[in-house]
């Protein structure tokens, strides 16, 4: 190898793309060549200088970057969604972006909505079953009739939990003088202690109201996720319809907060949520 | 400098929408990739946006990436792509900012060195400015191979160009840069 070949060869060598052919042949041909050695110092010594450039000059991400990248993958539409003719809600999730965690999640997630709305619907029930039976002396009245999720049905409450539905002229069932004989059996407790249960009450109201939150944000992930698949009149009616429900739950907020034991104002927000949720369902389904 | 593959598995974990995944891969090449940007376009704040787009459309992309151990090359593929169409955007809107103006320039001063480094200050703004001035092919060939320490096989998956002009133009870019620190290759010497 002369020395023009060499030289020609070095920026290749140095970065080792050289064939091994060719390497052993700059290696013999430098061992010897005090000329191309000095060049390939100098070629060295300007690698290092860049690569110090680089380690000074290169710069980490900031968290808001992942934060806003974060925020727009999760947008995206749903992978694999082409894939497969249209399949159900449930099937979309499994087979799209869906990991076996966030599903486990989202199941429990509507399990604790629908645990929560239960026990908070319980309480109500037994406090307003104390307050008649207290209000009418003893006498046996109808009580008004707060409905609950039935374990058969879907986990989230049915929009029929609604007190307009409630006949209030009908006669109490059997099941409802056994409930009000119960109560009365509580009574003298629930007198001794009646801040409790309306704080326990409060409390299980949040906590439903919570869970109902973490439902509706799941669902939400859901349907940004698909949003480009949604019809735009679709979407339009849509985001008209949370905008009322968003309304009535921020008016039954506003009356709990006026009359924090109107049981009414509580099952109207249940209400208000469970029809949120289901709204959701249907365009995340669809 | 250079660095390794992440592992295969990861990226196939992000491709099926793992979000933990696609955050490690975030972690593993998030440096390189702005910085890669930030050389070319040298404005942080628009250098981080084009990296937040550049891995946004990766995420949008991952499941036509055939070959998981070349994911860096086609990673910064996209970066590429994404730099480029910027540049052509800002040119089209001539505000050419960071690659033509020598007023941007003043961006190096964002690079904070110990006291008593004056020289390292000055050839770091050397080699800036040095960059600034190789036209984008020679830019982004040099960078990727100097900074990036990318094989020419690599480097012609991400830009398309055959691998003979990338050596001409890496030669090329180096002799240029080489006038620009040649005062500062004599003091190191």
């Amino acid at each position: 190898m002369n020395c023009e070949r060499c030289q020609t060869e070095l920026e290749d060598f140095l970065y080792g793309e050289s064939s091994e052919r060719l390497a052993a042949e700059m290696r013999a041909h430098l061992a010897d060549c005090a000329e191309c050695v000095a060049l390939r110092d100098e070629l060295e010594l300007e690698n290092t200088l860049f690569a110090q450039f680089y380690e000074r000059t290169a710069i980490d991400p900031t968290a808001e970057t992942w934060e806003a990248i974060r925020a727009r993958i999760v947008a995206e539409p749903a992978r694999q969604i082409h894939a497969e003719p249209k399949a159900g809600w449930w099937q979309s999730l499994m087979g799209g972006w869906l990991t076996p965690v966030v599903m486990r999640q989202a199941a429990l997630a509507l399990l604790l909505v629908a645990l929560s709305v239960a026990a908070t619907i319980v309480l109500m029930k037994r406090r307003d079953d104390g307050k008649n039976i207290v209000q009418q002396g003893g006498k046996q009245q109808a009580t008004p009739q707060i409905p609950t999720p039935s374990p058969a049905a879907s986990p989230i409450p049915s929009p029929t939990m609604d007190v307009a539905r409630v006949d209030p002229s009908a006669k109490p069932s059997a099941a409802d003088q056994s409930s009000a004989q119960q109560s009365s059996a509580k009574r003298d407790a629930v007198k001794a202690q009646p801040l409790s249960e309306q704080e326990l009450i409060t409390r299980q109201l949040a906590r439903a109201e919570r869970e109902y939150q973490g439902a509706i944000k799941m669902l939400d992930r859901v349907i940004a996720k698909r949003r480009d698949e949604i019809q735009p009149e679709a979407f339009k009616q849509y985001q008209a319809s949370l905008a009322l429900i968003d309304s009535s739950i921020a008016q039954s907020k506003r009356a709990l907060r006026e009359r924090p034991d109107e049981t009414s104002a509580s099952q109207f927000l249940l209400s208000a949520y469970a029809k949120k949720v289901e709204l959701m369902q249907t365009i995340a389904m669809n | 400098m250079a660095f390794a593959e992440i592992a295969p598995g990861v990226v196939g974990r992000a491709k099926s929408g793992d979000e933990e995944a696609f955050h490690l891969i975030f972690n593993r090449y998030g440096r390189p990739v702005l910085s890669f940007i930030n050389n070319h376009i040298r404005n942080r704040e628009l250098a981080e946006e084009l990296a937040q787009e550049t891995f946004v459309r990766a995420y949008r992309n991952l499941t036509g990436l055939k070959d998981e151990m070349r994911f860096s090359t086609w990673l910064f593929g996209i970066a590429r792509n994404v730099v480029r169409e910027s540049v052509r955007q800002m040119r089209k809107d001539e505000r050419k900012v960071g690659l033509d103006e020598p007023e941007s320039l003043k961006l190096e001063s964002d690079f904070v060195l110990p006291d008593g480094k004056m020289l390292d200050r000055e050839l770091t703004e050397t080699i800036h400015r040095a960059l600034a001035e190789l036209d984008d092919d020679k830019r982004i060939v040099f960078s990727l191979k100097i900074f990036h320490e990318k094989s020419y096989e690599e480097i012609s998956s991400i830009t398309g160009h055959s691998i003979g002009k990338l050596k001409t133009d890496l030669h090329r870019a180096r002799a240029e840069m080489r006038k620009m620190i040649s005062p500062y290759l004599a003091s190191e010497a």
